[in-house]
């Protein structure tokens, strides 16, 4: 997996805010605001905090799934405001993986075909991503279930079916999403260490955004986010 | 995994989704494919029309008012190696014996065996002398069977036209009764003809030397046809020069013989007059010899004396140039040589004044009597060579007859002063002529546009004539005498295949169809892709570009488009055969009743089905485009744009925009008051789009007005508030209803009657006049004048109010919108421009008679033409100032240059050029075939049935100009009632779309549904408030297009030819509107189907 320039940290946030303005005008909502924050390859990080606060917002910013309104978001030394709509993209496919609350696996194609999708648009869907894919599936349980569709698995599957495709194309930060809101305890159990797994052998970055702070309490670092911006935890592990 | 895997397992996943997607490109393919069927079974019925009238005739040689020889045919065929039949053909009026059934306009086709191979056809003529063979169109318009018995009367041909005095115009039809033998289908040349008309003509086959023999002239054809031969290569070229080969001077209608004696060779014609052509060639190849014209007079007087209906010639060797033989004045001192006959008849000597008096025909076809001095300059021995029986010319009526009192001029001679001595002459000496001046002074006298001289004559002996002949030949150019093959296949494929397309005509019809389809299908993958957000949302994720994923959607759409589009090529075929039947009864009108077969060519159904692909595919890329647009984040939270309120400034445009609406419809609706015709429809036009507009901007703003409206939860309030939710979707709705309706209906309700109009109008399409006739003869008389009705025997009672503009005619092809073929060459009419003056409307260019003024006197083939509106536009596609090209007499190139066009009118198929100039250009086209007849109106009935019966023998037909328009009408009323039904099948079509737009506000309601099903609202109720917000959308875009479509047709309204289908406008609102509630109805009931709390569980 890719790893930053020694000594950079894998992500790293200045001075970041974001605000939202509602669609038919009125008053601006900022939602972050000028939130510093470096994150060293290899670390497991959690952001907790109350809903609303704007913790999926700030994973979003760090994927590339969205611009801040100041600030600058640098990942694995990427200035992410230098990139087009094209190469974030490529960036998101290449260098970042993303687990989300619900597994969102297209229902039509089976799980092996759900986990080779980020290949789709780099090219690299051959028999070597498959044969990376098969073996991602059975580290995490599901080689049986390759060929089947998702409508067949059970909550736990189906998370962990997301969590191999994030993994497919071996991404340097793993960035989830409440992933474990959607699923019962034993399952959102074996998910927590399921990713701290990937996160000790692997040396895969993970920034895991919850509500769970017994999923929380597993990450390296707890980091809370109230009134836009971040603070240490004080009751974080 | 790759893009295309993805997409076989969306096409394999989703089948209820797939299927409507499916369904919707297939209703847009059927349409197309439909509509492009339709054209290619219009131009697949021409073409095979057009081959059917013709066999396989590819060249055909039909000199304008000559003959040739029958043997021609047989020579060329040798030439050519192709098949070749010479045909006699004639106009005429075919009629059961009893007269109780008669029908004008017939064609007689004198044929043999040769003809019917053309078809690969028996001779259904057997061996009866008598035999005829009618087609399927005759019989059914005589109603006759096979061995019933039927009189045609044929029109007699002169040896010269019948304008010239001396031609016999009171016996110029012939009666012959035939016996009926078969009824020859329209596959065995049943339709033949020559014409670019799908509609077939009457004809009657009877035996080519019957036909010749009762006309008088055997062994003469004036058609003669070639067949496509096997190894191709006979093209108009070919044909022309073997034409050069082998024809003889009989075959331009010339005779060079020895005169007695053995020692001069004499050239003559049988059309009495030597035309300006022959007389170079001949004069070319011969060196000038002594030319003669010989000429008829009414006196010859020295003094008191006169000798009554004698023969002159004007002679000369060392004739002028005939080149130039214009017309010069008379020299005073202009001499005469007078026979001893004369001379002692006259008691004239030498020194005396001799006068003579004789007709000639003035500028307006009247003959004139004119008289011209000479002074005696000798008298020549009846022995003296210069008297010379042989310089007579076959003067038809005169030449042959036995004695002076069986001479059958065509002019009124008085018999009575025809004196013993007289008969004696002509006993004796026949037409010899009695007296002789110089060539130019005859032809100063007696030139006219058929020619100047009536013989050359040679010193050369009677060996040299083969020679001579050849020589002749040599420098003769057949073209000149009319004799230019046509080529008639590839121009009747050429008139079939550049006919109006009705694939385009049938798309521009179904427009509303087709748009609802296309937009059915635009919303039925819009809605696959709401479904759908949060894969998008995922794959953009993942890193999938949006592009990329525009493209798998698309190519998913397309799969899909591609095997509905399939399917709907079967519907389409089905749909294709519908319109058929339809265009082949109720529709009929729409194709002026020709015959129709369904023919799907392979091209159109391909290319309907990759149109209808394509169209869809535009319509998804648009929709993928839209909804891919949207970011990642707010795709995968699966978020609902929430109700926001409109900005101040959105309500004040709706406002304006609607009060301008409103003022712009009362302001063109103004000015549409004072303006006529095109201009006052198009400015109510405009009134009712304005108004459109405003009623829109009206919904818009109401719809603004209506957000955080307050009220109670009784489901019409939730209804109007829900309404006002997405204002996009909803004003799509009505806006959708309103601009279909305003079209359709606006469009339809111009339905015209022109037999509501007053036809005495003479700015109307009528021309003011009551009645329109056309014989199958011409007539030579001016039915205005006492002696033009009484040759008729028509009484000044009867024609009391009476004035008819008689008209020249050449025949050609109809140019209305009744023929479906592309006019080539027009139907020509020659008219006096003065007596139109007054008549008719002109849209563009001057008014009678300036209109036909010839604006060039040094081109003499270019002359100045008039015709109406839709001939030029649609029957001809020309512009004013552009040219219908036809060939003169001589085989020259015309142009006919479109200097005025008048207005639609019962002129409609016709270019009209100054009689005149017809006169100069096609000098053999003869009498008059087309009136318009001015009547009292309460008499017009009356006049038309006395006009028919007495005009019965030349096949006179006369219709009241109202019908006449009402037929031209009703083309155009056909094709509006077709855009009524096809637009109102598209608007209900519409009514689905209007149903998955409500699925689709439901689905994205179902949890606030689920929520009011959760605290108490019962389904029925539910469906009741789902039901009353997209039915009040529906009804106000109704109202709205009603309204603005009933400003729009306000001139359609008022007009009094206006005649607005009312039911089928009513029957199609009506049907349009219960669909929309049905749709919203039944779209209600299925979204609100289910488990509704499951929805509110999954929040």
């Amino acid at each position: 997996m890719e790893k930053p320039v020694a000594d950079e940290p894998m992500v790293k946030l200045s001075g970041v805010a974001k605000t939202y303005t509602a669609p038919g005008g009125g008053e601006a909502r900022r939602v972050l605001g000028g939130l510093d924050l470096d994150v060293p390859a290899g670390e497991a990080l959690a952001v907790v905090g109350p809903s609303g606060c704007g913790k999926s917002t700030l994973l979003n910013l760090i994927g590339a799934l969205d611009r801040p309104s100041a600030g600058s978001v640098t990942v694995a030394g990427q200035d992410l405001a230098r990139l087009s709509e094209r190469q974030l993209a490529a960036f998101r496919g290449r260098r970042v993986g993303f687990i989300f609350q619900l597994h969102h696996l297209l229902p039509q194609c089976t799980v092996l075909e759900n986990v080779l999708l980020p290949t789709v648009p780099l090219g690299t869907g051959g028999a070597e991503a498959e044969s990376r894919a098969r073996g991602l599936l059975d580290r995490v349980g599901l080689s049986e279930r390759a060929d089947d569709l998702p409508a067949s698995l059970s909550g736990g599957e189906r998370q962990r079916a997301a969590v191999v495709r994030a993994l497919i194309n071996e991404p340097a930060l793993l960035l989830a999403d409440e992933p474990t809101g959607s699923l019962d305890r034993a399952a959102a159990n074996e998910l927590a260490a399921l990713l701290m797994e990937l996160n000790a052998e692997a040396g895969v970055t993970l920034i895991v955004v919850t509500h769970s702070l017994e999923l929380a309490g597993r990450m390296g670092r707890v980091l809370k986010l109230r009134d836009g911006s971040l603070h240490g935890a004080e009751d974080g592990r | 995994m790759t893009s295309l895997r993805l997409v076989i397992r969306g096409l394999r996943y989703d089948a209820r989704s797939n299927l409507a997607l499916a369904a919707g490109a297939a209703v847009a393919t059927a349409v197309l494919v439909g509509a492009l069927a339709v054209g290619s079974s219009v131009k697949f019925s021409l073409r095979r029309t057009a081959l059917m009238r013709l066999g396989d005739a590819q060249l055909a040689l039909t000199p304008p008012g000559r003959t040739f020889r029958d043997a021609l045919a047989k020579d060329l065929s040798a030439k050519l190696d192709a098949h070749a039949a010479a045909v006699r053909r004639a106009p005429a009026v075919a009629s059961t014996p009893r007269e109780d059934r008669r029908a004008g306009n017939v064609n007689v086709l004198g044929v043999d065996a040769a003809f019917w191979r053309l078809a690969d056809a028996p001779d259904p003529l057997g061996g009866k002398a008598d035999a005829a063979a009618v087609n399927e169109t005759l019989a059914a318009r005589l109603g006759c069977r096979v061995g019933d018995a039927i009189t045609l009367r044929v029109e007699k041909p002169a040896a010269l036209s019948r304008e010239i005095p001396l031609t016999a115009t009171k016996e110029q039809v012939q009666p012959i009764s035939v016996t009926v033998a078969a009824i020859v289908a329209d596959e065995q040349l049943g339709r033949f003809s020559l014409a670019a008309d799908q509609l077939p003509p009457a004809n009657v086959f009877v035996r080519r030397e019957l036909l010749q023999n009762r006309l008088d002239r055997p062994g003469r054809a004036n058609l003669l046809l070639i067949a496509r031969r096997e190894r191709g290569g006979l093209t108009q070229e070919v044909a022309a020069a073997a034409l050069k080969e082998v024809w003889t001077l009989s075959d331009a209608e010339l005779e060079l013989h020895p005169l007695p004696g053995g020692e001069r060779l004499e050239l003559r014609s049988s059309r009495v007059f030597l035309s300006r052509p022959v007389a170079e060639a001949a004069t070319e190849a011969m060196g000038t010899g002594e030319g003669l014209l010989t000429y008829f007079v009414n006196e010859l007087r020295v003094g008191q004396r006169s000798t009554p209906y004698s023969f002159v010639v004007a002679k000369g060797s060392g004739y002028p140039d005939p080149r130039r033989h214009s017309p010069r004045r008379m020299d005073e001192n202009e001499t005469v040589e007078i026979t001893q006959w004369l001379a002692d008849d006259l008691h004239a000597k030498p020194g005396d004044t001799l006068t003579m008096k004789f007709f000639i025909i003035g500028e307006d076809r009247q003959l004139r009597e004119r008289s011209a001095a000479f002074r005696v300059a000798g008298v020549l021995p009846m022995d003296s060579p210069a008297v010379d029986r042989e310089m007579l010319p076959d003067y038809p009526g005169i030449a042959g007859a036995e004695s002076c009192s069986r001479w059958k001029p065509g002019i009124d001679i008085d018999l009575t002063r025809i004196r013993d001595k007289d008969e004696a002459y002509w006993d004796a000496h026949r037409g010899t002529p009695k007296a002789a001046i110089s060539l130019p002074a005859g032809r100063a006298m007696w030139a006219n546009r058929w020619g100047s001289l009536t013989a050359i004559r040679w010193r050369r002996p009677a060996t040299e004539r083969d020679a001579a002949e050849a020589a002749i030949l040599l420098k003769l150019d057949p073209a000149s005498q009319g004799l230019v093959f046509l080529p008639v296949r590839s121009e009747a494929l050429a008139a079939a295949d550049s006919a109006l397309d009705f694939g385009q005509l049938f798309l521009g019809l179904s427009f509303f169809l087709l748009a609802s389809a296309v937009a059915l299908t635009a919303l039925l993958f819009a809605f696959r892709v709401e479904q759908r957000r949060q894969q998008i949302g995922t794959l953009l994720a993942v890193g999938w570009t949006p592009q990329a994923v525009r493209n798998w959607l698309l190519a998913e759409g397309i799969a899909l488009a591609a095997i509905g589009g399939a399917g709907g090529v079967v519907f389409g075929l089905a749909y294709t055969w519908g319109l058929v039947a339809l265009l082949r009864g109720v529709w009929a009108g729409a194709v002026a009743g020709s015959a129709l077969w369904f023919h799907a060519a392979p091209l159109s159904v391909l290319g309907g089905w990759a149109a209808g692909v394509a169209t869809a595919a535009v319509a998804m890329g648009c929709m993928a485009w839209r909804h891919v647009r949207k970011p990642a984040r707010a795709l995968l939270a699966g978020a609902d744009d929430l109700l926001t309120a409109p900005s101040p400034l959105r309500k004040r445009i709706a406002a304006l925009t609607a009060l301008l609406g409103l003022v712009g419809a009362v302001t063109a609706g103004w000015f549409g008051r004072a303006a006529r015709g095109t201009d006052m429809a198009a400015w109510f036009f405009l009134a009712g789009a304005a108004m459109l507009l405003g009623l829109l901007a009206l919904c818009a703003r109401v719809l603004m007005g209506l957000v955080g409206s307050r009220g109670g939860s009784r489901p019409g309030r939730l209804a109007v508030r829900n309404a006002a939710r997405r204002r996009g979707r909803s004003l799509a709705i009505v806006g959708t209803m309103a601009c279909g309706v305003f079209l359709v209906l606006s469009v339809g309700a111009n339905r015209q009657d022109p037999t509501a109009s007053d036809p005495t109008a003479p700015r109307s399409g009528t021309g003011g006049f009551a009645l329109y006739a056309e014989s199958s003869v011409p007539i030579f008389v001016d039915l205005n004048t006492k002696a033009g009705r009484d040759t008729f025997g028509l009484s000044d009672e009867q024609m009391r109010g009476v004035r008819i503009v008689s008209m020249l005619l050449r025949d050609g092809d109809d140019a209305s919108c009744l023929n479906l073929n592309r006019s080539r060459q027009p139907r020509l009419l020659g008219a006096a421009a003065e007596a139109l003056a007054g008549r008719f409307a002109f849209v563009t260019g001057d008014a009678w008679p300036a209109a036909m003024e010839s604006p060039e006197p040094n081109a003499p083939f270019t002359v100045p033409a008039v015709a109406d509106e839709p001939t030029v536009v649609w029957g001809l596609d020309l512009q004013p100032g552009e040219a219908v090209k036809y060939a003169d007499a001589e085989g020259r190139e015309v142009d006919a240059v479109i200097k005025g066009m008048i207005g639609s009118s019962i002129l409609q198929g016709f270019v009209l050029i100054r009689e005149d100039h017809f006169r100069r250009l096609f000098p053999a086209a003869g009498g008059y075939r087309v009136f318009l007849i001015d009547a009292p109106p309460e008499r017009a009935g009356e006049v038309r049935r006395t006009l028919e019966a007495a005009l019965a023998d030349v096949g006179l037909q006369a219709t009241p100009t109202g019908e006449r328009l009402a037929r031209f009408a009703e083309v155009q009323n056909t094709y509006l009632a077709v855009f009524l039904v096809l637009g109102a099948l598209g608007m209900v079509l519409g009514t689905v779309a209007l149903g998955v737009l409500l699925l689709r506000n439901v689905l994205e309601r179902r949890s606030e549904l689920a929520l009011l099903r959760a605290v108490g609202f019962s389904l029925a109720r539910l469906r009741r408030a789902v039901f009353a917000e997209h039915a009040a959308l529906a009804l106000a875009g109704l109202l709205s297009g009603t309204a603005a479509a009933a400003v729009a047709s306000a001139p359609a309204f008022l007009q009094p030819t206006a005649d607005v289908p009312w039911a089928l406008m009513g029957g199609a609102l009506g049907v349009i509107a219960a669909t929309a509630l049905a749709f919203s109805w039944l779209a209600a009931g299925a979204a609100l189907r289910g488990e509704l709390l499951d929805a509110l569980r999954r929040e």
